[in-house]
């Protein structure tokens, strides 16, 4: 019954494949919330006979949205957590079909373990393979991707979610090739697998090529014409002829343009897609060592493949039939974030206004089991919809994470993402960073410890990602104007430091999204370590 | 000359064709390989004329070197033509043996360029003047080659065609393995010595490359069995023609010597008229033979509306239309079943039916369902491998998607009338899987239309003939069924027939206590529990309001007991889970007989009466009726009426039977010791015998209850004195006593909190009437000496005590006196009681 293209190309079907996985752009926002309303009836009925449904709401559910909304709490991981950290699998709503696995908070479920049912496995996959065609076509109803395409396998395995959907997933519906195959992946680590990828893909060709953004990035930077390990391959390739011709060829494509070689003078990939928080602050490098716009794609271990891009390259659309979406204004956010037991007001898709920024409220559908689950992320509205491409939906963008605010005097809020464009636009150079909130002499500062190979006078240090923040943010730049209030404060810390914790952390066996401090207020904890590292 | 002409024409055609195929934009790898393909065969056809050439030149070195170099167009023509297939087929993981393939037509110009005699060593002249060669060694591995290149092809075309579904792409699969075939039959001719010097290969390939090209380009443009099918049409109209006029020539030239000429002229005309007849009954049974032979499906399909407008005729039962209709339909849309879903009352479901005999498991589409709102906006039919395309559809439940699954559901036809849904047909796969094209789903919405018409019309009708003997609320049948002697299956007079015959206890409290939608709903499903507690043939029937009776032909006396046994427990379990009546029990008076060799009219009258007899409720219920009746009519009621109406309060409680009785004559005799006469003691007769008339409200389980009441029965009971004045007041005749019968439960001193306490006024003293007072002081005395179920009878000594007691009180003090007086009398009890 399940359609998917790989059976559409079996049945000779080619030109369905666009409409079975993009029709949904074509839809108006009333057809996606009927979509949305009916799915979430199916939703509540599996929910309401669960062990899982009954310990959020015992008894008899709603079956309207209001109610739906008034008597359903909001909820974390940690309602869940007694029922999936065992894979409790009596008292889902729904058989699994597999566990994926993503990193929770540190020291507290770090490892938070979310069961996908078969069709939201198919579905998150479903709507993976629709980024996939997006991302390939230059315009509405194309289908450009051929059997057989390269897929540079630069991804988490599964039980990752990445794995699990952008892998085999995306191999339901598709008969991509994956550089390595998947069974040789697996067994390989992070840098093992991207190494033998690309020298896969040097041979093979590389069609498609998505990870997150520092990955896409730090890729680029390796393939720079400069670094000796390029120059050593170039002598490994003269046993691979395929190999070397691709190389020659970028050689003097680079050489023509005057500049060094880059990975699109080797490749020119039909799709790059990029995904992670940090999408807007490397989007240009990344399209400079790609020579492409990266497609980008907001995707969660608890709500599978959620949006996506399209061909504007501005702003990412929700698939109608992952989750039941609701949204927390933010000033409802702010509300809930002083007082827990608040009981803020969500609005449906239909409700949200351009320009304002909302907490992401989702409740899986398929039965999976989570319901009104706050994502912990903020997302800002930023179209209602795109005339020139005629999609009738509301374009988010990736704002911050819920958590990840510094508050400045109640003028601005910096996100994680203001101050990584503010450090990286300015010429303060870094190997890596961290930023706190800090408090002295009743005064505020968003102290910036920074390791650098290059260290530059902190004062001016200071100025350059002072003039970058109010470039940046006009709340923030007003806090100059008004209060005359230059919060930002530089130290540096000793070279490496944060390398040799990577490598500590790595040694304890601590979860992959763990291993690197959190960038925005790290704890004094592990300031402490960062500051003892320096010496 | 023709050994020439031909070679040059295909050089010609291939080349022309290579020129055409290279212009074409998309396709790239499939237009180069093609061009290659041609290419070869324009080699083939080249070295083919040269070989001609020089034979004619008797060259035979040259005839040689040319047969040499037409061996490797041989493999090069299957290694290309596989190619070709994988180009179409976009399967990239045979490309390695595309590139062998390249290299080993590579290898094989090389060898026979510079080592020909590896493939031919020489060529002989035979007796007919054709150079027939002798193979070398390496003409096996060609061969070889050529199997490997041909099996590959043959196995992957087959493999798609029996996966694909889309037709267009079906068809052309179809095609390739035709001209892989005519290739086949092009290189076996060479081998067959008659076919050699003559260009049937040549002719082959021609058609061949020309079918190739079709396949792959053209497809959409010409209707290959279209053409050949009106050409065939043709040609058999014109022979046809052309026969009558021989015929009618032929008889008119051998009659001209025998009849005299105008004679002949007309008899040639009559044989010409007779052929034209016969002539066109064959050509449209021609028609129809060259439909089935070149569009049989859309033959049958014609065949089967046909099939369908003639029974649209008939008289048939629903059922049976759903049959004949199934089996039509599989038949002639070659479905492995079909399935029909119709409306259901309430508007909500679909409910099924099925041409499958069993049908497999009940199963419904829910309105909401995405798939029937789509059906019944868009009144269309619907692919569904079409409509999941559709996001509109991503809504899909599991549950809606398993019925789909369950039931192998591919396609669904609306069946409308009056621009209305009613129904829907679904068809399943098709047999051998044939694919669903746009061609067949437009015949098959013809069929569904033509179903359509049909069950409409049998509904209809089914309908209409039971509207007549259905009873619309219970759907049980009506009495005009018995009345009008509808047959009884089954039903021979000489034979036994069990009658169960059944009303509801006390009906009239339900529509009156729960109103009259709640009333409806317990009969219809009351008459549920009956049609599911007795057998097939039996026949449930609303004899009236909430009568009914079971008809059981042929039933022994032991099987309607078994019946009854079910009907009860059935009851039982309904009783537990009904919502109408507040958990108060609903329950049924059963009677039953068993008669046999008697009429129906006969068995009907008796069952009635057998009714009548066994049910007191039906009585008071009776009694009830007539009192209403009264009222409406405002009719006198006669003495012996208003007695039976008392008594009617009484029924089937021992302990208060003939208390209304009593209560006047004790009542009559208080009165007299208190001097009352004339119209006074009339209405006292009266008032005291109805005092109670208000309990035909009041529920029996509160009447009879044994122990005492609980505060909701007590207030319950309460009731009685104010329904029994409201009754009262409505009948003329009685209207003057509603007072009197109202507050014969009030006390002398009025209060309401004492025990018992006054009710329903609180009047009090001389505000209640004397007539009153005397019925309280009766009623008080009677209940005091008569049995209750949860006490004996109090002693007389103790009853004067009570009285002493509550004089002035609870009862007026002169009448408790005028009592007292009575009982001086010795007789005033026994006489009574």
């Amino acid at each position: 019954m399940e359609l998917t293209a790989r059976k559409l190309l079996q049945e000779g079907r080619p030109n369905d494949i666009y409409p079975l996985y993009c029709g949904f752009l074509d839809l108006t926002v009333e057809e996606i919330m009927d979509i949305q309303k009916r799915l979430l009836k199916e939703q509540i009925t599996m929910l309401e006979k669960s062990e899982i449904g009954q310990a959020i709401l015992p008894g008899t559910w709603p079956r309207n949205i209001e109610d739906f909304k008034n008597k359903i709490p909001l909820t974390t991981y940690d309602d869940y957590a007694s029922f999936l950290s065992k894979k409790n699998e009596d008292a889902l709503p729904d058989k699994p079909h597999c566990w994926v696995r993503t990193s929770g908070r540190s020291g507290y479920n770090e490892v938070k373990w979310m069961p996908y049912t078969k069709r939201y496995w198919s579905k998150a996959a479903h709507n993976a393979f629709a980024s996939m065609i997006i991302g390939s076509s230059k315009n509405k109803g194309e289908f450009l991707l051929e059997q057989g395409d390269k897929i540079l396998y630069a991804l988490a395995p599964r039980p990752y979610t990445s794995g699990e959907i952008m892998v085999y997933g995306m191999l339901h519906h598709f008969p991509f090739q994956f550089l390595p195959e998947p069974e040789e992946a697996e067994k390989m680590d992070f840098f093992e697998r991207i190494e033998k990828g690309f020298s896969l893909s040097l041979d093979e060709g590389l069609d498609i090529f998505y990870g997150l953004a520092s990955i896409l990035l730090a890729v680029g930077k390796q393939f720079s014409g400069g670094s000796n390990t390029g120059k050593r391959n170039m002598l490994s390739m003269l046993k691979r002829p395929k190999a070397l011709s691709r190389l020659l060829k970028g050689y003097i494509r680079s050489k023509k343009n005057k500049r060094e070689l880059l990975p699109c003078d080797i490749w020119d990939p039909k799709i790059l897609g990029m995904a992670g928080m940090d999408c807007d602050i490397f989007r240009d490098k990344v399209k400079y060592y790609w020579g492409k716009n990266p497609l980008e794609g907001y995707g969660l271990t608890e709500g599978g493949i959620a949006a996506i891009q399209t061909w504007a390259r501005d702003g990412m659309v929700f698939f109608p039939d992952m989750n039941f979406l609701e949204f927390i204004s933010f000033e409802e956010h702010l509300k809930l974030k002083a007082d827990p037991t608040y009981k803020p007001d969500t609005l449906l898709l239909d409700q949200v206004q351009e320009g304002e920024v909302y907490e992401l409220i989702i409740s899986n559908f398929y039965g999976s089991p989570l319901v009104r689950y706050r994502v912990g992320d903020l997302i800002k509205i930023v179209a209602l919809q795109d005339e020139k491409w005629g999609i009738k939906m509301p374009h988010m963008r990736f704002f911050s994470r819920a958590d990840d605010l510094i508050d400045i005097a109640g003028f601005t809020r910096l996100t994680e993402n203001i101050i990584w464009k503010a450090i990286e636009k300015s010429e303060v150079s870094y190997n890596d960073w961290v930023v706190r909130k800090e408090t002295a002499e009743e005064k505020t500062f968003v102290h910036f410890y920074i390791d650098s190979s290059s260290v530059m006078d902190k004062e001016l240090a200071e100025g350059l990602i002072h003039r970058k923040l109010c470039e940046l943010d006009s709340d923030y730049a007003q806090l100059e104007q008004m209060v005359g209030l230059k919060p930002v404060k530089v130290t540096y810390l000793e070279e490496g430091v944060f390398q040799r914790y990577l490598q500590e952390r790595i040694a304890e066996g601590a979860d992959i999204a763990h291993l690197k401090p959190p960038r925005l207020n790290p704890s004094l904890a592990v300031m402490e370590k960062l500051q003892n590292r320096s010496g | 000359m023709n050994l020439f002409i031909i070679p040059a024409i295909t050089l010609t055609v291939y080349l022309i064709m290579t020129a055409v195929i290279l212009r074409q934009r998309g396709y790239k790898v499939l237009s180069r390989s093609f061009a290659f393909y041609f290419l070869a065969l324009a080699f083939w056809q080249f070295c083919a004329l040269m070989v001609r050439v020089y034979s004619l030149s008797e060259q035979p070195e040259m005839v040689l070197f040319w047969y040499q170099m037409t061996v490797p167009a041989i493999p090069a023509c299957f290694i290309l033509i596989f190619i070709i297939i994988n180009a179409f087929r976009r399967d990239s993981s045979r490309n390695w043996l595309c590139l062998l393939g390249y290299y080993l037509i590579a290898a094989f110009i090389g060898m026979a360029f510079f080592s020909g005699d590896w493939f031919m060593q020489g060529v002989t002249l035979h007796d007919s003047g054709i150079y027939v060669p002798s193979f070398g060694p390496l003409i096996l591995l060609t061969a070889v080659v050529v199997i490997i290149y041909l099996a590959v092809s043959l196995y992957d075309l087959w493999n798609d065609y029996n996966k694909l579904l889309e037709p267009t792409i079906r068809s052309r699969v179809h095609y390739l393995i035709i001209c892989i075939f005519l290739i086949i039959f092009a290189i076996a001719s060479n081998f067959i010595f008659d076919f050699q010097g003559h260009p049937v290969d040549h002719l082959f390939l021609l058609v061949q490359a020309l079918l190739l090209n079709y396949a792959i380009y053209d497809r959409n443009i010409l209707d290959l069995p279209l053409v050949v099918r009106m050409n065939l049409s043709f040609l058999f109209v014109s022979l046809m023609t052309v026969l009558a006029l021989i015929i009618a020539l032929l008889a008119f030239i051998l009659n001209m010597h025998t009849l005299v000429s105008y004679f002949a002229v007309v008899y040639s005309a009559v044989i010409a008229l007779l052929l034209i007849v016969v002539f066109l009954f064959l050509r449209s049974r021609f028609e129809i033979f060259f439909d089935l032979l070149f569009y049989p499906e859309r033959a049958r399909i014609y065949l089967a509306v046909n099939e369908l407008i003639r029974m649209s005729a008939e008289e048939t039962k629903i059922e049976d239309v759903f049959e004949k209709i199934g089996l039509i339909c599989k038949k002639s849309l070659s479905v492995k079943d079909v399935f029909f879903f119709l409306k259901d009352t309430d508007g909500n479901y679909y409910i099924e039916k099925s041409s499958s005999n069993p049908i497999p498991t009940s199963a419904s589409l829910h309105q909401e369902n995405p798939i029937i709102k789509m059906l019944e906006n868009e009144q269309s039919s619907i692919l569904l491998s079409d409509a999941l395309l559709k996001p509109q559809l991503q809504g899909l439940w599991k549950e809606e998607l398993e019925v789909i699954n369950t039931y192998d559901i591919k396609s669904f036809f609306p069946l409308i009338t009056k621009s209305k849904v009613f129904g829907i047909m679904c068809l399943t796969s098709r047999i051998t899987n044939r694919p669903y094209t746009q061609h067949f789903m437009q015949m098959a919405q013809y069929f569904a239309q033509q179903c359509a018409i049909l069950i409409n019309n049998t509904i209809l009708y089914d309908e209409v003939k039971k509207a007549a003997i259905i009873d619309p609320l219970t759907g049980a049948y009506n009495r005009r069924m018995l009345e009008d002697s509808y047959t009884l299956d089954g039903y021979e007079e000489d034979l036994s027939v069990g009658m169960i015959i059944t009303d509801v206890n006390n009906f009239k409290h339900i529509n009156d206590q729960y109103g009259h939608q709640a009333g409806d709903l317990v009969l219809r499903e009351l008459t549920d529990v009956m049609k599911n507690s007795v057998r097939d043939q039996d026949l449930v029937v609303r004899f009236g309001g909430d009568e009914f009776i079971v008809l059981m032909p042929g039933a022994e006396p032991y099987i309607t007991k078994k019946v009854v046994s079910r009907i009860e427990r059935n009851l039982e379990k309904w009783n537990k889970k009904q919502k109408y009546t507040n958990g108060e029990e609903v329950s049924l008076k059963i009677g039953t007989y068993t008669a046999a060799g008697e009429s129906m009219d006969k068995l009907v009258y008796e069952a009635d009466q057998k009714l009548l007899v066994a049910n007191h409720d039906h009585k008071q219920q009776q009694l009830a009726k007539l009192l209403n009746e009264s009222v409406r009519d405002r009719k006198t009621l006669t003495e012996q009426a208003v007695l039976a109406l008392a008594k009617s309060t009484e029924l089937g409680d021992p302990y208060t039977s003939g208390h209304s009785e009593r209560v006047m004559a004790y009542a009559l005799k208080i009165a007299e010791k208190l001097g009352l006469v004339g119209p006074q003691i009339e209405a006292l007769r009266h008032a005291a015998i109805l005092h109670d008339i208000g309990k035909i409200g009041i529920h029996k389980n509160v009447l009879l209850k044994e122990g005492p009441l609980n505060k909701e029965e007590w207030e319950l009971m309460k009731l009685h004195p104010v329904m029994g004045a409201q009754i009262l007041a409505k009948v003329k005749q009685f209207e003057d006593m509603a007072d009197i019968v109202r507050h014969h439960h009030e006390r002398y001193d009025g209060d309401l909190n004492a025990s018992p306490p006054a009710y329903p006024d609180g009047l009090k003293g001389e505000d209640i009437p004397l007539l009153t007072r005397i019925i309280t002081v009766a009623d008080a005395f009677d209940a005091m000496i008569s049995s209750r179920p949860y006490r004996p009878a109090i002693s007389l000594d103790k009853v004067k005590e009570i009285f002493e007691n509550e004089a002035g009180k609870q009862f007026d003090r002169n009448v408790t006196i005028a009592l007292f007086s009575c009982l001086e009398s010795e007789d005033f009890i026994e006489e009574k009681i």
